[in-house]
């Protein structure tokens, strides 16, 4: 791995769906992405540029029409090895699921089984390793559960039982129960309530910091990111066009899109007229040539509908633009 | 508990009613038919000349009339059918007179019991399991013969079934007999007469068990577990790399469990009106065979008696799958 | 349309409408399932068989010993003929034709009874629609086959071939009426709808606006199913000899063959012939409707695809 402190790393990702009739719609286009240990990074972006198909191809959930073209992805497992998820075969894949990389996926108020109790959905997970000592297990699940400041009684409860919220940490300590090296969580708080995301935002935060989790978290919420994430990756047309700090992000976007995303959120108190987004992200089976998001800019110059800009790299600070060229 | 017993009250009621309409109608069917058992009987006394005395012949019709429950104008006819209904008592059979309908259908009941608890269980538990599996491997070469098998069966009726049966059983390849519940053998030996008593059962209920088995259960089963297999849970408990062998059996049978025990309690309330062609093919013994021979003969009583059974057979399944349902369904509760 | 107007329906623009809308399923369907195509082609190939070449039957269904009895299939007789002196495979056109027009009755009244019944009681709600759902379930309730023999032994001498399919109907509605009534309510939890509620359509604005283009698929379905089971019902009435003996249908044809004996006498034509074509006519209606409800269901649609 280039940086020894990353714990997962993208290279060159490119992922299409086939859509038959030779239509290819280009969901991933050759992404670079590092997450490091006990990082919390965000990926932004409208719906419909690539975040979920990213996250799919990261955890190697590809099935037709979706197919994986090129580049690879690396994982560090807590003793130091590196993994090439896709080198796995299908049982070592079974493996180091839920050990090493999680996966919450999108809507997950439906993602558990309805006719079990919560208990039964904690024990399947330790049961993929081998035999195990129920009254031991129950210990232990109990003891993480308070840990996170979660009831014990959810474990005798039926999904249904629980509310919106409660579910949705349900599903998070499920999937950080064996101490993953990273979670992906695909729009963790975009069905609850404001009220509930706050406890859904501290306790990715308390998984972190005690167990030394690096999650990646998509959302188009630039809110959500705001509070919660150490970097963010902002992505557009299936293509990574910003990545850095959070606090930078914010305070000085140097991409035009990554501008006009954080313009787009409401401030309270804030006088300034909303300047959302004119326009619509470019359709991908047939992206515009040149830098993707040219015909929405309001900086476009002659070169960006004709050469695709390339990475610069100013301090920490990764921009694919060419208003950056020679800074 | 109070919300428990509002639930339990409707769902009686509703029985009630459905009971009361479906009754009624068996009711007005029979006295539609342009026939009268009674003077058909009279009639009959005259013709082998043996009763002369008008008087006594009077006594004798008012008596059939009130027995065959055709005394009176139709309300009270309606209402002495109720009557008799409550107090257990079915009047005695007019094609086998004077033998009492509910001893008649006692003894024909449990054959068919037998045969259709039997074969519907049996044929329940295997066309689950199979279609289950079945849509869990439904690339698999034998589930693309299984489905196009039940393409087949699912839709032809099974009394066509047991015809190719028939044709091919006890026609082609001669195995098992055309017909009957037991040929007469010498009486002691338990063994042997069980085996008759299978032998003569066998078709009819393979004739039951196979397009119950491959054809119904099978294909709702496999409709069931295909839907499942798209919903989120179920997809994402393999992402959590669970094992086929776990998401198939935790995930999948457990979920299509509950909607498949409800079809199960219809089916077995059903029984009680018979299997009638599969019975009246195979000349079995049972109630379908003691309706249809009613229907023939205009038997009223016992076209009410056994029509009252199976409305009761269906419509207390129905309220004991309404009541049971939340126990078994944690997602369901008392509404 | 401005939400003051309450706008009526116009019934041209409805038909017009439904047409449309069929024939584009039709097609869209037809296009993606190969399930639906073979079991049209079967069923195409049946209505060929019984309505244009029955149609140049040289015997009278109805009439015996018109031709020699009992000869096996060959040149002079494709299928072999009755003991009654009747050619199979005339026979068995005619046999077609009638067991088509049963179900076609059946399914035009009894479902679209269902249809309306249904939508009414979802739509409507309140007393009605209890009152509905009681006759209904009762009607589930009692058993249909015995009542439908009842009746075909009560009408056994006004019988003919259309209202044996009306008598079928009597046990056809309840249940696709229970399934639409089931439908209307949860598209009623819709926002869609209670925007149209507000907007002051009446409750059959409403049905044939908002319910019908989603129930439309469904009841291409049912339409198919109810044929099979009327199909059905009347060759079970007929097996045990009460449906129309002096008319062909496929069961009358399965009647007389085993009234006859025919396997026991060698006749297997006879008897195969009937059987081999109404389980065809069930395989093609089956996978009509299969095809067109698999398609109805987006998500398994895409899995179909994928």
């Amino acid at each position: 791995m280039s940086s020894e402190s990353s714990v997962l790393e993208c290279r060159n990702v490119t992922a299409h769906y086939d859509i038959g009739k030779g239509i290819r719609v280009r969901a991933v286009d050759d992404v670079e992405l590092s997450v490091k240990g006990r990082e919390i990074l965000g990926l932004a972006g409208e719906s419909g540029c690539g975040k979920t198909t990213l996250m799919r191809t990261i955890y190697r959930d590809v099935s037709p029409p979706l197919r994986v073209v090129s580049g690879s992805v690396t994982i560090r497992v807590k003793d130091g090895e590196e993994i090439d998820i896709y080198k796995l075969s299908d049982a070592e894949l079974r493996r180091i699921r839920a050990k090493v990389l999680s996966y919450i996926p999108q809507g997950s108020m439906s993602v558990m089984n309805p006719t079990s109790r919560v208990k039964h959905q904690f024990f399947e997970v330790f049961r993929k390793y081998g035999r195990f000592k129920k009254g031991e297990i129950l210990q232990q699940v109990k003891g993480r559960l308070q840990e996170l400041g979660l009831r014990e009684s959810i474990l005798e409860s039926y999904p249904h039982q629980l509310s919106g919220g409660m579910r949705q940490r349900t599903v998070i300590a499920l999937a950080t129960i064996m101490n993953p090296s990273v979670v992906l969580a695909d729009e963790p708080t975009s069905a609850l309530d404001v009220v509930y995301q706050r406890g859904v935002v501290e306790m990715i935060q308390n998984i972190r910091d005690m167990f030394g989790t690096s999650f990646i978290i998509v959302s188009h919420d630039m809110g959500l990111h705001n509070q919660i994430t150490d970097r963010i990756a902002i992505m557009y047309a299936g293509k990574i066009i910003e990545v850095g700090k959070t606090d930078g992000i914010f305070s000085d976007p140097l991409h035009p899109y990554t501008e006009g995303l954080i313009n787009s959120i409401p401030r309270i108190g804030g006088s300034k007229k909303l300047e959302g987004l004119s326009g619509l992200p470019p359709n991908l089976a047939n992206p515009p040539p040149g830098c993707r998001f040219h015909p929405r800019c309001p900086y476009r110059m002659e070169k960006c509908a004709i050469e695709e800009p390339p990475i610069f790299r100013i301090g920490d600070r990764v921009v694919s633009c060419w208003l950056l060229e020679g800074k | 508990m109070s919300r428990l017993l509002i639930f339990i009250a409707s769902r009686l009621v509703a029985f009630a009613f459905t009971v009361v309409i479906g009754v009624s109608v068996v009711f007005i069917i029979p006295r539609l038919l342009p026939y009268n058992p009674v003077e058909a009987q009279i009639g009959f006394i005259y013709s082998i000349g043996q009763f002369y005395d008008p008087t006594a012949i009077e006594m004798l019709r008012q008596t059939l009339y009130e027995l065959y429950g055709l005394k009176g104008n139709p309300i009270e006819q309606y209402f002495a059918v109720w009557r008799r209904i409550l107090t257990f008592d079915l009047g005695p059979s007019i094609m086998n007179f004077p033998t009492p309908v509910i001893t008649l259908i006692s003894i024909a009941l449990p054959w068919t019991i037998g045969l259709l608890t039997f074969s519907t269980l049996f044929s329940w538990t295997v066309g689950n399991i199979i279609g289950t599996v079945a849509s869990f491997f439904n690339h698999k070469k034998f589930s693309k013969a299984l489905t196009g098998i039940a393409v087949v069966l699912y839709p032809v009726p099974y009394f066509i079934l047991a015809l190719v049966l028939m044709f091919t059983f006890a026609y082609l390849i001669p195995i098992f007999p055309l017909g009957g519940g037991l040929t007469l053998v010498g009486m002691g030996l338990s063994l042997e007469l069980a085996l008759n008593l299978a032998k003569h059962a066998a078709l009819p209920a393979i004739s039951i068990i196979i397009p119950g088995a491959l054809g119904w259960w099978f294909l709702s089963s496999y409709t069931l577990t295909t839907q499942k297999k798209t919903e989120d849970f179920v997809r994402y408990a393999e992402l959590k790399g669970l094992s086929s062998r776990v998401v198939l059996r935790r995930y999948l049978i457990r979920n299509i469990l509950m909607p498949q025990t409800t079809a199960l309690g219809l089916a077995l309330g059903g029984i009680f009106s018979g299997a009638l062609l599969t019975e009246v093919v195979y000349a079995y013994p049972g109630i379908g065979r003691l309706l249809y021979a009613a229907i023939i003969n205009n038997d009223y009583n016992m076209i009410m008696g056994i029509s009252l059974l199976s409305i009761l057979g269906v419509s207390l399944a129905t309220l004991l799958l309404d009541l049971i349902y939340p126990l078994i369904d944690p997602t369901v509760r008392y509404r | 349309m401005t939400l003051t107007e309450r706008p009526g329906i116009d019934m041209l623009k409805v038909v017009g409408m439904g047409v449309s809308r069929f024939s584009q399923t039709f097609l869209d369907v037809y296009r993606t399932s190969r399930t639906f195509r073979i079991g049209l082609i079967m069923f195409v190939a049946l209505v060929a068989l019984g309505v244009g070449v029955g149609s140049f039957s040289p015997f009278d269904p109805r009439r015996w010993y018109l031709v020699t009895p009992n000869r096996p299939p060959g040149l002079d007789y494709l299928l072999g003929t009755t003991t009654n002196g009747q050619d199979v495979f005339w026979l068995l056109t005619w046999s077609i034709r009638n067991s088509l027009i049963i179900g076609l009755v059946t399914a035009m009244v009894a479902s679209h009874v269902g249809l309306l019944l249904g939508m009414l009681a979802g739509a409507r709600g309140g007393l009605l629609d209890r009152v509905l759902m009681v006759i209904t379930d009762s009607f589930v309730v009692i058993p249909a086959l015995p009542t439908l023999i009842l009746l075909a032994v009560l009408l056994r001498d006004v019988m003919t071939i259309p209202l044996m399919g009306l008598i079928i109907s009597i046990f056809s509605w309840p249940w696709p009426s229970r399934q639409v009534r089931a439908m209307v309510l949860s598209l009623r939890e819709r926002d869609f709808i209670s925007t149209s509620i507000f907007s002051g359509y009446g409750v059959w604005g409403r049905v044939v606006r908002d319910y019908l283009p989603f129930i439309l698929p469904w009841h291409l379905v049912n339409l198919t199913n109810t044929v099979l089971f009327a199909i059905s019902s009347e060759a079970a009435l007929a097996v045990i000899g009460v449906s129309i003996l002096s008319e062909a249908t496929l069961g009358v044809m399965i009647y007389w063959a085993l009234n006859y004996s025919a396997l026991f006498r060698g006749l297997w034509w006879w008897l195969i012939s009937p059987v081999i074509t109404i389980i065809l006519v069930f395989v093609s209606l089956f996978l009509i409707s299969k095809g067109i409800s698999d398609y109805s269901n987006p998500r398994l649609r895409w899995q179909a695809k994928g």
